[in-house]
């Protein structure tokens, strides 16, 4: 097991950002080096392919229609292809298992795992205000699994993410805030003082389900002392207004811009180092220029020129708020680099080609975090590479120490 | 294969030094076998799932376990092996069958006696919700705030997929805090009398009456008597836009008059409740207006301060123009609309102040108002002692058992060190409640092995009918030894399933069993199904829970599950299906036309369109869903590489097309044969379930002749023809629904045989296990004799020791 790195600090100087530094023991010395994230972005109906990759692999590939849109950016990703986890199915089902790689999703006695985000989390602790944030621009759907195969339900409030980071609220807020804290800790504390007296009442063919709750309990307790600490330290206070919700679900692409917007702040204020977002839109027609259908039901094409025109809109749109996130991202200042150089970044689908619900050769794309880019590397489309091998490289890239992640048959390299 | 098969294996078995060396007394019967008839695809080269080198003979080993039972099934209904392969030697096969039978069955029944069937199952979010909701009295959402279920078993009551985690321990604490606000309510007495909510004259609604049209105004009317509303944007009617609020939860009234405006055809008034966190929006009432006559309507709800709730017009005729409110502005339109004359709020209903659900939780306490109409609890003991008070009257409920004597001073010393810290009587109670409902003791349904205690047996029986807590009179039962009493056990089933909580388990049970949650997973695509909308929606899943609850009621036969002389509809459903003389938006029993392909579960809306999706239907999820839910025997998966469908919409190609090259694949066809024939024979019916004879389509096509909304269809064309006949796998032709629907009747067994299973499944949170199967045959052989009736059915599943051990 390595050592959350403890040591290291993020200076802010970026503009548009200041934080009131909390004195933190754990925080003894002043890093050179800001510490590299993680960030996971899957757009869950896929992208249309034809529109996605490019023709020629390689570094001079010509861009294809959509990578003309993050052309800005090329020195900045690598675009892959033939890369998918093995054994997946079930039409939408493998929407839980992209960041965790477990097999056969929706079969019966299926169990997911661990995903990659809540690995990653587990692995570097509460070094962060937050181990990990699971957002989504609908629901709480999330991609993040715990190691028993539960579901972190995702936030899809910007206002509530940045209440949660950034205010401290009303001084009565925040002393009810922390009473409920106390009390939550102490009511855990409590029962797991009972554990002996209530396992005693218990059968032991009950026993392995009491022993995961009682598990969860102290996982639970733990959580409680932790964000209890973290509640006497300020917190980052940055000069950015709140966000206010976007409650139109149908506006798909101010929901995702909104949510994009979050990103820097977090990652500049070190507030977590490991953020999933699902990009979903289950609710209506997306308010786009020329989409007069549902993103779902686009999706499903039918091989109608002009349905797929129209699903081309929405998924430029989505591609357009990742350009702007990868400018945000570059044009922040952190230790002598940008932001981007210190966040891994990929953008992808669980699905192929969704119109047939295969999910075999995801569409995918890493950007940042320091490595070399601009080039689009291919892998065999009919005996795909393991998209985990190319999560284990994302996890050593970010600190942790591994040489396997679910899947992985070896690490990527390009 | 150069190897014996029967040496490698012996050798596997003891390579493992430190297992405990069985002599597996089925080997040398199975072996034979095996060597004669599966050895030649299933070694280790196998290209299936199944590699029977290296499968050991260790049936303590669950996936030993499930390997052999499956080789069992397969043997003995003679899939395997497959028709093109020489015959078993019937002795060899009758010797293995039975000496593996014999060793599955040991094997099981041994583990269900250590063990039980089941370890204990967790409480669902559902049924988390429903239990507080009971207990406490109140009614707010709460599952929505708790982790989602699995969703990779078809019950989330199975206890093999229910995991729990710190997030579901964090959010048991904040869901029971939230529960106690609404539980615990000592605010100021609000308003309680109907009070007026005069659209026609509120300062908000000017706004709208006045703005210009390409501002988003003018689609609003006030006339002389009345507020007239012309489309279902919420945000024109929305009462916390007009400063309107839910004061405190609970159940509100509300009433208006209301007719139809400038209306030929009825036209319908419907009321939506909003919410300001989830965004979402619920149905809660609508009613028909008949042109000409002014319509009386009231509903009661249960709101919370962060609801609000919407008028909202449905089946509103266009015209023949197809120009809309857009077009003219509401004061130049001339098309149809629902009109307001008048609405008003009433409640909380509550008889008293603090509310009766706040009295009977605090028990034995006085209230004072003080300053600002906050409410003062003043104790008549220590708060220590009133405090252990309330935890002995709630906790043999939460519990679902009588408490040992020290508990109640257990649980209520959590709150010394609050009340030592001053913050008081409530908050300390707050703490104990929370911690309560956050234990394992409320959380999990623990038993011992062997028979369930009366108490265990009474949590089991109310958590299947009611999806909550027993009430007095199973607690009392309980109490006095008598549940467990066939007669009175049956009798209490009865008494269940007329209460109208039993609809809980009705809803609960086909959201999953049909899927029906799904409902919403996909929008019909509104070009190509323009008559969808909410009063629709709700009117098909209405259909379905009607009519499963009628096979329950009048103990109707799993028969009818496939086919029926009736189903249940109002005007809309009725309009939808094509079927005359069903007035009024209220739901009855119709008697289909004798021609009608309507009957049974496959041909109702609901189920037609949770297995399409919302532009096309394609008959391979659909025939899946028959052989799944229906039949119980779920396809295998595609082999990895196979070639998926990608439908077309562009009226050139139709799905039969794509997949009869498909099936021209032979590894294709192998499954396909067999998942086909269900869905091409569903061919016949739309994403929405409407019937069809073409497919719609958004290019090449002729224009339908009916008539939409009063007016031509503009928004789709009739495209290539729809042929619903095939052939099944065992060869036998149809012609479409109602011939297939013939030829599944033929099943009748085995679906009866899947519905118990699916039942005791649902119920006791395992599916069937071997040992359980010389049971379930003598049910389903009981049940044979009287046709199948699914009421008997229940009541043969709560009386099965299956239910009643652990």
């Amino acid at each position: 097991m390595p050592t959350p790195q403890l040591n290291r600090r993020t200076f802010l100087k970026a503009s548009g950002i200041s934080m009131a530094l909390p004195m933190l023991e754990a925080f003894g010395k002043v890093a050179e080096t800001p510490p590299k994230r993680a960030l996971f972005i899957c757009n869950t109906l896929g992208f249309y392919s034809p529109a996605f990759y490019p023709t020629v692999a390689g570094p001079n590939y010509e861009p294809s229609e959509y990578l003309s849109l993050l052309e800005e950016h090329r020195k900045d990703f690598t675009v892959f292809s033939g890369l998918s986890h093995p054994d997946q199915g079930g039409e939408h089902a493998c929407e839980m298992t992209w960041l965790s790689a477990a097999r056969n999703p929706g079969r019966d006695g299926f169990h997911n795992s661990i995903s990659v985000d809540q690995f990653t989390a587990e692995e570097l602790g509460y070094v962060t205000r937050f181990p990990s944030l699971s957002l989504s621009s609908d629901g709480p759907m999330s991609q993040s699994y715990t190691g028993n195969g539960v579901m972190v339900p995702a936030m899809d409030r910007p206002s509530e993410v940045f209440a949660k980071l950034f205010l401290s609220g009303r001084p009565d807020e925040v002393a009810r805030e922390k009473r409920r804290l106390s009390d939550g800790r102490s009511i855990l504390d409590s029962l797991g003082d009972q554990r002996n007296r209530l396992l005693g009442n218990a059968s032991p063919a009950d026993r392995g389900q009491l022993d995961d709750y009682f598990e969860a309990i102290r996982q639970a307790e733990r959580d409680l002392t932790e964000a209890e600490a973290w509640f006497d330290r300020p917190k980052p206070k940055v000069d950015t207004k709140a966000p206010e919700d976007i409650l139109d679900k149908t506006d798909l692409v101010g929901r995702i811009e909104l949510l994009f917007k979050l990103v820097p702040l977090i990652l500049q204020t070190d507030s977590t180092r490991v953020i999933s977002i699902v990009v979903q839109n289950n609710h209506g027609i997306p308010l786009i220029n020329g989409v007069d259908a549902e993103h779902h039901n686009l999706s499903h094409h039918g091989r109608d020129p002009d349905r797929i025109d129209q699903l081309k809109k929405i998924e430029r749109a989505i591609l357009a708020c990742f350009d702007s996130l990868l400018t945000q991202l570059n044009s922040r200042e952190e230790a002598g680099a940008t932001l981007i150089d210190h966040t891994l970044t990929l953008l992808g689908s669980n699905l192929g080609n969704a119109a047939a619900h295969d999910p075999r050769n995801n569409p995918i794309l890493l950007s940042g975090g320091g490595l070399k880019h601009g080039s689009f590397s291919t892998h065999s489309p009919t005996d795909n590479t393991p998209l985990s091998n190319l999560f284990l490289r994302m996890l050593q890239e970010t600190g942790v120490e591994t040489d396997q992640f679910a899947s992985s048959s070896g690490v990527i390299d390009w | 294969m150069n190897f014996s098969w029967t040496r490698i294996a012996f050798v596997g078995v003891c390579g493992l030094v430190l297992a405990p060396i069985h002599s597996p007394a089925f080997e040398p019967a199975v072996s034979p076998l095996v060597e004669a008839s599966c050895i030649e695809c299933h070694d280790r080269d196998t290209k299936t799932a199944l590699n029977l080198e290296e499968l050991n003979f260790d049936l303590d080993n669950p996936e030993a376990f499930r390997k052999w039972e499956k080789v069992f099934d397969q043997i003995e209904s003679g899939k395997m092996p497959p028709a093109k392969k020489p015959r078993p030697n019937p002795n060899l096969k009758r010797a293995a069958l039975d000496a593996l039978n014999q060793q599955l069955r040991e094997t099981s029944l041994t583990y269900q006696q250590k063990n039980g069937r089941i370890p204990a199952r967790r409480l669902t979010r559902t049924e988390y919700e429903y239990t507080l909701h009971d207990l406490l009295g109140i009614g707010g959402d709460l599952s929505s705030k708790l982790p989602p279920e699995s969703t990779s078993s078809t019950f989330d009551t199975m206890v093999s997929e229910q995991g729990i985690s710190p997030v579901h321990i964090r959010s048991y604490l904040a869901v029971a805090n939230l529960a106690l606000d609404e539980a615990i309510e000592l605010g100021p007495k609000p308003q309680m009398e109907p009070r007026q909510i005069d659209y026609r004259n509120h300062s908000y609604q000017q706004m709208w009456f006045e703005r210009e049209l390409r501002r988003g105004g003018n689609t609003v009317l006030r006339t002389d008597d009345a507020f007239v509303t012309f489309d279902g944007r919420p945000h024109t009617t929305q009462t916390d836009n007009m400063g309107i609020r839910f004061p405190v939860a609970g159940r509100y009234r509300i009433a208006a008059e209301a007719y139809a405006y400038q209306a030929k055809t009825p036209v319908t008034f419907c009321i939506y409740r909003g919410n300001d966190r989830s965004g979402n929006a619920e149905l809660i009432g609508s009613w028909q207006l008949d042109p000409g006559q002014a319509k009386q309507v009231e509903l009661e709800h249960y709101f919370t301060p962060e609801d609000y709730f919407y008028l909202a017009p449905a089946d509103l005729d266009q015209l023949p123009d197809g120009k809309a409110i857009f077009h003219y502005g509401a004061r130049r339109y001339p098309g149809e609309g629902v009109a307001v004359s008048r609405l008003s709020l009433e409640g909380p209903l509550e008889r008293q102040w603090p509310p009766e659900r706040t009295r009977d939780l605090l028990g034995d306490v006085e209230f004072q108002a003080g300053p600002g109409g906050k409410h003062k609890v003043i104790l008549r003991d220590e708060p220590q002692a009133q405090i252990a008070d309330v935890v002995s009257r709630i906790g043999p409920r939460a519990f679902r058992r009588p408490l040992v004597d020290e508990e109640p001073g257990i649980w209520a010393a959590l709150a010394e060190p609050v009340l030592e810290e001053g913050r008081g009587f409530e908050e300390g109670l707050r703490v104990v409640l929370q911690a309560m409902f956050t234990s394992p003791e409320f959380l999990y349904h623990q038993a011992e092995p062997g028979p369930l205690d009366d108490y265990a047996l009474a949590t089991r029986l109310s958590y299947l009918l009611w999806k909550s807590l027993p009430d007095d009179q199973l607690f009392l039962l309980a109490a006095e030894d008598k549940l467990g009493e066939p007669a009175i056990l049956a009798s209490e089933v009865n008494r269940m399933l007329d209460d109208e909580k039993s609809l809980r388990f009705l809803d609960d049970f086909l959201d999953q069993w049909l899927e029906l949650e799904d409902i919403d997973a996909t929008t019909p695509d509104e070009k190509l199904y323009p008559e969808y909308d909410d009063v629709l929606r709700q009117a098909m899943l209405e259909e379905t829970r009607r009519f499963f609850a009628e096979l329950i009621w009048d103990d109707r036969g799993v028969r009818e599950l496939v086919d029926s002389d009736f189903t249940f509809l109002n005007r809309r459903l009725a309009e939808h299906y094509g079927i005359p003389g069903v007035e009024g938006l209220e739901f009855r029993k119709v008697t289909l036309p004798a021609d009608s392909p309507r009957g049974g579960l496959l041909t109702q809306a609901s189920l037609l369109k949770v297995t399409a999706n919302g532009t096309n239907t394609s008959p391979v999820p659909r025939g899946s869903f028959v052989l799944s839910n229906l039949l119980g025997t779920p396809p295998s998966p595609p082999p990895p590489g196979a070639g998926a469908i990608e439908p077309d919409t562009r009226g050139t190609t139709t799905i039969r097309e794509e997949l009869a090259a498909h099936r021209r694949v032979k590894s294709c066809n192998s499954c396909h044969r067999t998942i086909d024939p269900p869905g091409f024979a569903m061919e016949s019916f739309d994403p929405i379930g409407g019937f069809r004879t073409h497919y719609r389509s958004t290019g090449e096509g002729r224009q339908p002749d009916k008539l939409l909304f009063g007016r031509r269809i503009r928004e789709y064309r009739l495209g290539p023809p729809v042929d619903a006949s095939g052939t099944t796998a065992n060869g036998e032709p149809f012609s479409g629904i109602r011939d297939f629907k013939r030829l599944l009747l033929q099943q009748e067994d085995q679906i009866a045989r899947h519905f118990l299973s699916q039942l005791v499944a649902y119920a006791t949170g395992a599916e069937i296990q071997f040992a359980d199967r010389e049971e379930l045959d003598r049910i389903l052989d009981d049940s044979s004799k009287d046709g199948y009736g699914v009421r008997g059915m229940i009541h043969a599943v709560v009386q099965s020791k299956m239910f009643r051990n652990k």
